[in-house]
């Protein structure tokens, strides 16, 4: 997994560079129908995204060429798993915030960043996240007069 | 004698009873944030927009100010007590400042930071007030073409001129100028990269963006590091918090002369804090009478990065305020804060909002003398923050962080963007890009955006304006240099190199 360090190629750098071209070609196209609504005008809509794009394909390009030769700097090992806690935490939080409730999808967005810093004590850490959670619902929504999405458990408040 | 005036009248603004909380509010929260690693001013201040939106202007930028200058203070503490430092820019302070501590000095370390900050707070912030004004005059005379080269040199100066790679700082600053085309046109009222979802039509909120690039990436590097997230030890206090003789007569100078590079770093458009800690530290360490002290623990090396680091978020308000160009991703956001306030940071706002500018300025020297107490005195308190378990500290920064999204805008769009962009910034970390380009970028890309069309629409779509106006064309010069000088430099000091072999 670390590449890079002038040593060939570094694959992962040269997927950086095809994203950033497909971006770039993104970009475009989308600002293709901008284009034909103000015709030629330079002034129009359309100038600042087709600049932008040309951009993002100069330095994809600039960077696929970086990866082939391997001149970013080298990376370390990194532990996937944590990562995988803290998005699963997240994407379980935007699945349940408006079935379950603010309350228990912050708790186990707490939980599962906890995890991810090597907390094994799960079901501690559930129960601070939701008294956290609960205490910033009440603030927020009773004091500041701000909302938040709620769900089941905000009904019973 | 008529900035005095004003600042007399800034500094009425400045003790009412409300503004003074205010005031106080954010130099703890800046304090707070500056103590815990992983989360800084940048991202404190995104999370208070959307609950700050109702509220008096001059009294929430009062605030944010205080923020930014108390995560300058307390970023000092967890570099010297822990040697990871809370902030980038006090990164050079753990060098000198974690030896001193583990030698028993921990105590005149912290009061050479704090004191320092003070000094190097305080001058700064009088040069603001001498400078500004001064500056708010001569830039009345700007075009809008000389608004769209300044900007460039900022885009440039802050992605490509210091940082560890021109090709990877530019390409983060194209990613933010690409996240901030996102939303309807405000010239022709067309969307643009909106893909038909009508969230997307008000553009990438502000928030929503820092808390991905800050927050949620950050985690996500930290806890990816491999045995590296436990190795921290808190030093004890050990040693008077008084400096002797001696420390005061081997810390003045630094502080002087940390200021003397903060301050214009700040100023210029020149990318934050960082350039002017790592500059402070080589010239003390080059200057000093002990230098075999040095990686020891020697006093001066902690005494003029903290002056450095204060000085350069007071130089970062020079063109904040008086052009609205931000030069860091805290004074980007910053920028944000106005703009929910419909102030638009430049020459005007010192005529139309004369209370709002002064009343902050004269805050700022509140601010500094309120940090000097938090941070010395009661130093043993924030050094409590640092015992949290690491597990909950970033945990409850996620659960913070995200409810701040959802008060700016609660929709399950945000949360969704939150963790797209959050993979992002990992990404980015794991690469080496830095991140203060695409905030820089997403802000200030739609305002060079609107100068330039500006510009061109007086001239009747003739480019060649941008160098026919004499001031333009000599930003735009300046911006070609920052961009090739780095290597130039490289490439004549490498040749000097050789010529000594």
């Amino acid at each position: 997994m670390s590449g890079g360090g002038g040593t060939g190629a570094d694959r992962p750098v040269i997927a950086i560079g095809a994203g950033l071209i497909a971006v770039a070609a993104i970009v475009f196209w989308q600002s293709w129908a901008l284009r034909a609504s103000f015709g030629s005008q330079t002034l129009g809509p359309q100038m600042m995204p087709f600049l932008v794009s040309l951009l993002l394909l100069l330095f994809g390009s600039l960077t696929v060429v970086a990866g082939w030769k391997g001149t970013f700097p080298t990376r370390e090992e990194a532990d996937w798993t944590s990562v995988a806690w803290i998005t699963g935490g997240l994407a379980v939080m935007i699945l349940l915030i408006k079935t379950a409730g603010f309350v228990p999808a912050c708790a186990l967005l707490f939980a599962s960043t906890a995890r991810a810093f090597g907390s094994r004590r799960a079901l501690v850490d559930v129960g601070i996240g939701g008294l956290m959670a609960a205490v910033v619902y009440l603030f927020f929504v009773r004091l500041l007069g701000l909302s938040l999405p709620s769900g089941f458990t905000e009904s019973l408040f | 004698m008529e900035t005095l005036s004003l600042l007399g009248n800034g500094l009425a603004i400045a003790v009412q009873p409300m503004n003074l909380l205010f005031a106080l509010v954010g130099v703890i929260l800046g304090t707070a944030v500056g103590v815990l690693p992983g989360i800084g001013p940048a991202m404190t201040v995104a999370l208070l927009l959307p609950i700050t939106f109702k509220m008096d202007p001059a009294g929430s930028l009062i605030m944010f100010a205080g923020i930014y200058y108390g995560g300058m203070y307390g970023g000092s503490t967890t570099s010297i007590l822990l040697n990871t430092p809370g902030e980038s820019s006090s990164i050079v302070t753990a060098l000198e400042g974690n030896r001193m501590a583990r030698a028993g000095r921990g105590g005149a370390a912290l009061a050479t930071a704090a004191i320092g900050s003070f000094v190097a707070g305080t001058i700064a912030t009088a040069l603001l007030t001498i400078f500004a004004p001064f500056l708010a005059e001569v830039a009345i005379a700007f075009g809008p073409e000389d608004y769209f080269a300044l900007m460039l040199v900022a885009f440039i100066t802050v992605s490509a001129t210091f940082g560890s790679s021109r090709l990877r700082g530019l390409t983060s600053l194209a990613i933010g100028l690409t996240l901030g085309l996102v939303g309807i046109d405000k010239l022709t009222g067309q969307a643009r990269l909106s893909f038909g979802v009508p969230d997307l039509l008000d553009g990438l909120e502000v928030t929503t963006v820092a808390v991905a690039m800050f927050a949620v990436g950050e985690a996500m590097a930290v806890a990816s590091q491999k045995g590296g997230a436990d190795d921290g030890k808190v030093e004890p206090i050990r040693g008077s918090l008084w400096m002797t003789k001696e420390d005061w007569k081997r810390s003045w100078l630094p502080w002087l002369r940390g200021t003397a590079f903060g301050f214009p770093i700040g100023a210029l458009p020149a990318g934050g804090a960082e350039v002017p800690t790592f500059l402070s530290y080589a010239t003390e360490k080059r200057l000093s009478k002990h230098p075999e002290e040095f990686g020891h623990g020697a006093i001066e090396g902690v005494a003029g990065p903290e002056a450095a680091n204060n000085a350069s978020a007071a130089g970062t308000l020079v063109p904040l305020l008086t052009l609205g160009i931000p030069t860091s991703a805290t004074a980007a956001i910053m920028l944000a804060g106005f703009q929910q306030y419909n102030l638009q940071p430049g020459p005007l706002l010192f005529v139309t909002s004369a209370d709002v500018v002064w009343g902050l300025i004269a805050s700022l020297f509140i601010a500094n003398t309120m940090l000097i107490v938090l941070n010395l005195p009661l130093v043993g308190l924030w050094v409590r923050l640092l015992s949290i378990p690491r597990p909950w500290l970033y945990g409850g920064i996620l659960v913070f962080a995200t409810v701040g999204v959802l008060a700016a805008k609660g929709s399950l769009v945000e949360l969704t963007l939150v963790l797209v962009l959050g993979l992002l910034a990992f990404a980015m970390r794991r690469f080496d890009y830095p991140i203060a380009p695409v905030v820089v970028g997403m802000i200030l890309g739609p305002m060079a955006e609107t100068q330039l069309r500006r510009a061109l629409q007086i001239s009747n779509g003739d480019a060649t304006v941008l160098l026919t106006s004499p001031i333009s064309a000599t930003l735009l010069v300046v911006a070609v240099v920052a961009l090739f000088g780095p290597l130039l430099w490289a490439r004549l000091g490498w040749r000097m190199k050789s010529d000594e072999d």
